[in-house]
């Protein structure tokens, strides 16, 4: 979508009545939801899934449950939150289901195929593929993670969100988003401090 | 020192803003357009289905109905719940006495025996250890979380009770995890014999007082 156009909706978007609306039968209105937070949920999923084919099904998942669970949204957070909330959840609960059956080598191959569309840049080859393999490797630490840890994990540093949103998105304390942020944070420094 | 961590901070930070670039560039508007087409499609497949038609339009009268279908289930429901909480206080009631005399002097009410727990000084002083550097590294949050611990008297038990101050049931995950930790090194210390050392809660967390037990597979 155009980024303009993006803008507007952003600006002129009246959630509640959105919301009322869609509750009262007028399911095309879905659309202006889809369009407003579709890009940052699939940019959330695809840290949880790297295969896209894999992502896409969650992310309509994720969609599909946000519109038959909307009636009970009460607006005690902001749509952007409770969404976020039932995206995290997903991800958490299909990590968990598959983390045992995921052939790790399918995974590297995930990983590999993430890292292989960048577009290059004035560096050499060797300094770029030096790059792909720290940022393949920072991917990889991260899917080792507990479910919460990677969870809190991306939500700060790819998505940028506080601790105080964090705690409310996957409903923790701040404190303990805090502890599991910082044992992240450590477990991952502990697999890159050689590299980098 | 210093210097080498302001280092990896900038190179992190350069590394993650790299991959946000990235998901930027990856993310196609064809991919959004594609998937939008076909959450709105599943929508209107679900509406279309006999059972969802018309339903926001009933909604006030299901509402009634429902309501005046329950009422009786509704007060045989209080009634069991009254009888539940009741059943309830009872058995936390019991469960509190258990911790008083496993933080005193026996260990009658678990299901393990004292023969069963095995545990020497040496392992003692590691669960402490662990459980103090625990405290040290969650200083900053001590608000939220207090671990604090104690040590059974009895000379073959040994407990490591941890406070945790405002604990939840999203606090589960960690508790295994700190359950595990505590496992590994005690294996990992007593790697030259053939025992292997399991450690087990044996208190809920009802009060926030989470006991650790250590015992071995040698009884």
């Amino acid at each position: 979508m155009n980024s303009e156009i993006q803008t507007v909706i952003e600006d002129t978007f009246d959630e509640k009545e959105i919301v009322r609306q869609i509750i009262n039968g007028n399911e095309d209105k879905f659309a202006l939801i889809i369009d407003k937070y579709q890009r940052k949920i699939t940019k959330l999923v695809s840290k949880f899934v790297y295969d896209e084919n894999e992502a896409d099904d969650i992310i309509q998942e994720v969609f599909i449950k946000i519109y038959t669970i909307l009636p009970k949204f009460k607006f005690e957070s902001s749509l952007g939150t409770y969404i976020y909330r039932v995206a995290v959840n997903h991800c958490i609960d299909y990590s968990t289901k598959n983390k045992k059956r995921k052939n790790k080598l399918k995974l590297f191959t995930d990983y590999e195929q993430q890292i292989n569309s960048i577009p290059s840049n004035e560096k050499s080859p060797e300094q770029q593929w030096e790059n792909e393999m720290i940022k393949a490797r920072l991917l990889r630490v991260v899917d080792t993670l507990s479910e919460k840890q990677k969870a809190v994990f991306i939500l700060k540093y790819f998505d940028g969100l506080q601790i105080k949103e964090i705690a409310e998105i996957i409903n923790l304390k701040e404190g303990t988003v805090k502890t599991h942020l910082n044992r992240a944070y450590v477990k991952i420094r502990k697999e890159l401090k050689e590299v980098l | 020192m210093v210097a080498n961590n302001n280092l990896y901070d900038e190179k992190f930070t350069q590394l993650i803003d790299s991959i946000k670039n990235n998901d930027n560039e990856n993310i196609s508007d064809e991919r959004l357009y594609k998937n939008k087409i076909s959450i709105l499609n599943k929508i209107k497949h679900i509406n279309e289905k006999p059972e969802n038609q018309n339903r926001l339009s009933e909604k006030e009268h299901n509402v009634k109905t429902f309501l005046l279908k329950s009422l009786p289930m509704v007060a045989v429901f209080a009634l069991i719940l009254t009888l539940s909480i009741v059943v309830y206080n009872r058995t936390i009631s019991s469960h509190q006495q258990k911790a008083i005399s496993l933080s005193g002097e026996s260990n009658n009410n678990t299901n393990k025996t004292n023969e069963d727990v095995v545990i020497n000084d040496n392992e003692i002083e590691t669960v402490i250890t662990y459980i103090s550097s625990m405290n040290a590294a969650t200083e900053e949050y001590e608000d939220d979380v207090a671990l604090n611990w104690y040590e059974n008297n009895n000379e073959q038990t040994a407990v490591a009770g941890i406070k945790l101050d405002n604990l939840s049931l999203e606090s589960k995950y960690d508790i295994e995890e700190i359950l595990k930790d505590v496992e590994d090194v005690l294996n990992k210390q007593n790697s030259n014999d053939d025992d292997k050392y399991y450690v087990d809660t044996i208190l809920s967390d009802y009060d926030s007082t989470l006991t650790l037990i250590s015992y071995n597979t040698n009884n």
